[in-house]
């Protein structure tokens, strides 16, 4: 029905999707695989017309077409259910369901009966009851993805893609979700589906089509696909482990935390991290891996849980008291959490470093800052420049340098170097081996199991909210940590709390 | 320099290197935010001081700055609340409403500068409470929340007062701060470039000063870094009431009376000064400096105005092209050095 032929698309050096040959047939249920960054958030924007692809062709039913918005995309069929919600909160679910519509109204009177109407009847068939009149915000957040998937089917589509729609699902409502795809396959739909449950792709789709690191990785038709295969088809590489030239001690536990339990979430975390300690967090995108360690660095709201350094109780949700109990945080984003863009390497380094009746000496200041320049190797000839005159990897530097400079004895790094240069990276590498080293514990969260695999003494594995795995020596594999993420089960694996 | 890395780093910096062109590179980068008010400052006072031979003289300039003292102590509080990328609507009402408390204050009895301390006071944690704890603890809208409190403040006011003015011609303290001099320079003056002064040095100097800039640049760093964003919002919204209680003070000294309709419209006039000093809309640039030269430059246009003869009504709609203008420049100031920096 659609199919991608040669689809290339690079964002500057990086290179997302390489040559892609894709073909959805009709009335087919495919699952889109692949790891974090694999390309498959990119692939699904080119579908649906988000991203305009480099070079390729899509075709349509054989003819050769181009998207440049979404609502062309829309208009050949191809309807996304995208993975964040999109609903208009305060206007009511049939104003929602009909958003679609919204731009054929100019030309005739809405009739509020008339969307009532559709709305109900697109609800009624896929079999959900929720009273159209209630406005968005009052639904939990099941019942707003399948406002999400009314409003996908609204308009009749060739072709649905799913990003990741099961995410807010329960287990029921997953089931109900699978079946109402199958359904709709009778009549002639076609699915894309992505999800981090490998159970629903072996479970519904028809055919998994793997991609791995932006380019194609395998195909597995209905009859091989299974959970072995997949995540051997989504990894596919080996990595070679550094090895450490220190012992940590096993001993002192630095870091222990205790059924902490994060605000709008019923799971309880468990984990401890060692004196000179790396421990890597791996999981999928929203595992909640992030929401760890701001809850440990105090900036996420906590309900219940006991976190000590080094036998002394955190006080928890309070940034300051973390910072001075020392937990620092490096976080995610450098530009919208760790650096005040407008300002100078000189104020970014010193940020909250002077007290707010405490004399701001410029000079010294400086003077610090051009240590830590020269000590983690940013390179600048001006301390005064602006920040965002350096490269990303020098930025990047700046914020953990930063987080150091408040001498901490626990480093949370979370994505420590994402769009950065492999130069930087490695020196990165060496600042947190060198902190560890002297005994800094080290608990870092990455999506790169390159990372992982590469600094890491253990790795806890987080899946919805919760680590399910905690893997050490010969377990830490790259097999081993895809297949948790995904929620599977380790044959021959026991679980240490 | 001690690390003197401009060789082999690719040197993106916007300064170039060698030590010579460095110091003019640190020189320019200082003044660099103030060239395009200062640029349009000296075309101003060339062209005035060239035409009006009334201009240029020191009475003349004494009186520019005396006229404009109280504009200078509002758009120094309005500094602050911007640079945290905040607004302050209530800045004329809480100048109202100070004048009239201290007036009635006043006629209670109470010694002009006991009674000027308390209404400062006052007025800071009136702001400080309604401005500063809605807005910066929970999160309101500053739009909405100081619109509320400028109709509360001035509203007030005018229900003290029933309406009218209140004298504060009899009280000696009064008129010897409204419109006595030192050394020949007037107290307003004074007083006016004394708090210009301190401001610097707290925004420039403090650790608090810095932290304005901080959560203005970027509140979730600021936040992530251990610093109390909410505290730092609310102070800087009490410092803008309390500069606001003490030019209500000034200006019902020097006018020797207490209206309830003072400094109608003070807000933009006081917000355009800071943004042509180059204070950032957003919050996280700006400095004190600049809003000097801002409520200068509002000030001698107003007074060339008058010295050549041009209808007053005039006077906001040069104000507003001219605010334009230096929004155009700053624009294009801005994208000249993004596109140095190379991002």
């Amino acid at each position: 029905m659609i199919s991608l032929s040669g689809i290339t698309k690079t964002y500057g050096a990086v290179t997302a999707l390489c040559n892609i040959d894709l073909t959805v047939n009709r009335a087919e249920i495919l699952a889109l695989a692949g790891e974090n960054g694999s390309g498959k958030s990119t692939l699904v924007k080119i579908l649906s017309g988000v991203v305009v692809p480099d070079s390729g062709t899509i075709r349509i039913e054989g003819r050769p077409v181009s998207f440049h918005s979404p609502l062309e995309a829309l208009d050949q069929g191809i309807a996304l259910v995208a993975q964040e919600l999109t609903v208009l909160p305060h206007l009511p679910v049939y104003e929602n369901v009909m958003l679609p519509f919204l731009r054929h109204r100019t030309r005739r009177l809405v009739s509020r009966r008339n969307l009532v109407a559709r709305t109900t009847r697109i609800l009624d068939e896929l079999g959900v009851q929720i009273d159209p009149y209630l406005p968005v915000s009052r639904l939990g957040p099941v019942q707003q993805t399948f406002v999400e998937i009314a409003k996908a089917l609204v308009v009749e589509p060739k072709l649905l893609i799913l990003d990741e729609a099961t995410s807010r699902l329960g287990e029921k409502e997953v089931e109900f979700l699978l079946a109402l795809i199958k359904r709709l396959q009778a009549r002639g739909l076609s699915t894309v589906m992505i999800t981090h449950r490998i159970i629903e792709m072996t479970s519904t789709a028809d055919r998994a089509f793997v991609l791995r690191d932006g380019a194609f990785a395998g195909e597995l038709p209905k009859e091989h696909l299974r959970e072995h295969e997949l995540v051997n088809l989504m990894v596919g590489r080996d990595i070679v482990r550094r090895t450490k030239d220190y012992a940590t001690s096993a001993a002192a536990p630095r870091l222990v935390v205790q059924d902490l339990q994060l605000a709008g979430s019923h799971k309880r975390l468990t984990l401890n991290v060692q004196v000179g300690e790396i421990v890597g967090l791996a999981g999928l995108v929203g595992a909640g891996r992030t929401e760890l360690l701001e809850a440990l660095a105090g900036v996420r709201k906590v309900t219940d849980g006991v976190v000590t350094v080094d036998g002394t109780q955190v006080p928890l949700n309070n940034p300051r008291r973390s910072l001075r109990c020392g937990l620092a945080l490096v976080p995610e984003d450098r530009h919208t959490q760790g650096l005040i863009v407008t300002d100078s390497i000189y104020e970014n380094y010193e940020l909250g470093a002077v007290p707010w009746l405490g004399f701001v000496n410029r000079a010294r200041g400086r003077r610090r800052t051009r240590a830590a320049v020269a000590r983690f190797g940013i390179k600048t000839s001006n301390v005064l420049a602006p920040v965002t005159s350096l490269s990303g990897g020098n930025q990047q530097k700046v914020v953990l340098a930063r987080a150091l400079s408040k001498d901490p004895t626990v480093l949370l790094l979370d994505e420590p170097t994402r769009g950065v240069d492999i130069g930087a990276r490695d020196d990165i590498y060496q600042i947190i081996e060198e902190q560890a080293r002297s005994g800094m514990a080290v608990l870092l969260a990455s999506s790169d199991l390159v990372e992982i695999l590469g600094i890491c003494d253990r790795v806890l594995v987080m899946h919805e909210g919760e680590v399910v795995g905690d893997l050490r020596g010969d377990l830490i594999s790259e097999h081993n940590i895809a297949l948790l993420s995904a929620g599977g089960k380790l044959e021959s694996h026991v679980y240490a709390h | 320099m001690s690390t003197h890395t401009s060789q082999s780093a690719p040197a993106r910096s916007i300064v170039p290197p060698g030590s010579r062109r460095r110091l003019a590179g640190r020189i320019y980068e200082g003044i660099r935010v103030y060239i395009g008010i200062g640029v349009m400052l000296v075309v101003l006072v060339g062209y005035l001081a060239i035409t009006q031979p009334t201009f240029a003289t020191p009475q003349n300039l004494i009186a520019i700055l005396e006229t404009n003292s109280v504009l200078l102590l509002v758009a120094i509080g309005l500094t602050f609340v911007l640079l945290t990328g905040g607004f302050d609507l209530s800045v004329g009402g809480m100048l109202a409403l100070s004048g009239i408390l201290v007036a009635k204050l006043l006629e209670s009895g109470v010694n002009f500068y006991v009674a000027a301390i308390l209404v400062i006071i006052a007025a800071a944690i009136l702001g400080g409470v309604f401005n500063g704890l809605l807005i910066g603890k929970l999160g309101l809208s500053f739009f909405v929340v100081t619109l509320g409190t400028m109709s509360l403040f001035r509203g007030t006011g005018q229900v003290i007062t029933e309406g009218h003015g209140l004298s504060l011609y009899q009280v000696e303290a009064s008129r010897l701060i409204g419109s006595g001099r030192f050394l020949g320079v007037p107290w307003l003056v004074i007083i006016a470039l004394s708090v210009l002064v301190l401001a610097i040095l707290v925004t420039r100097y403090t650790g608090f000063g810095r932290m304005l800039y901080a959560v203005g640049g970027n509140a979730e760093a600021a936040r992530l870094s251990g610093i109390k964003v909410w505290l730092v919002r609310a102070v800087a919204y009490a410092i803008c009431a309390g500069l606001c209680g003490l030019a209500g003070v000034l200006e019902s000294s020097r006018l020797a009376s207490a209206s309830p309709t003072a400094a109608t419209g003070m807000e933009l006039v006081a917000a355009a000064a800071v943004l042509l000093g180059g204070t950032s809309f957003a919050g996280g640039a700006g400095s004190m400096v600049g809003t000097l030269l801002g409520a200068l430059f509002l000030g001698i246009i107003s007074n060339g105005m008058t010295i050549s003869q041009i209808s007053s009504f005039w006077q906001s709609v040069v104000t507003g092209f001219v605010l334009l203008a230096a929004v155009l420049l700053d624009w294009f100031r801005m994208r000249r050095d993004r596109r140095l920096s190379g991002t």
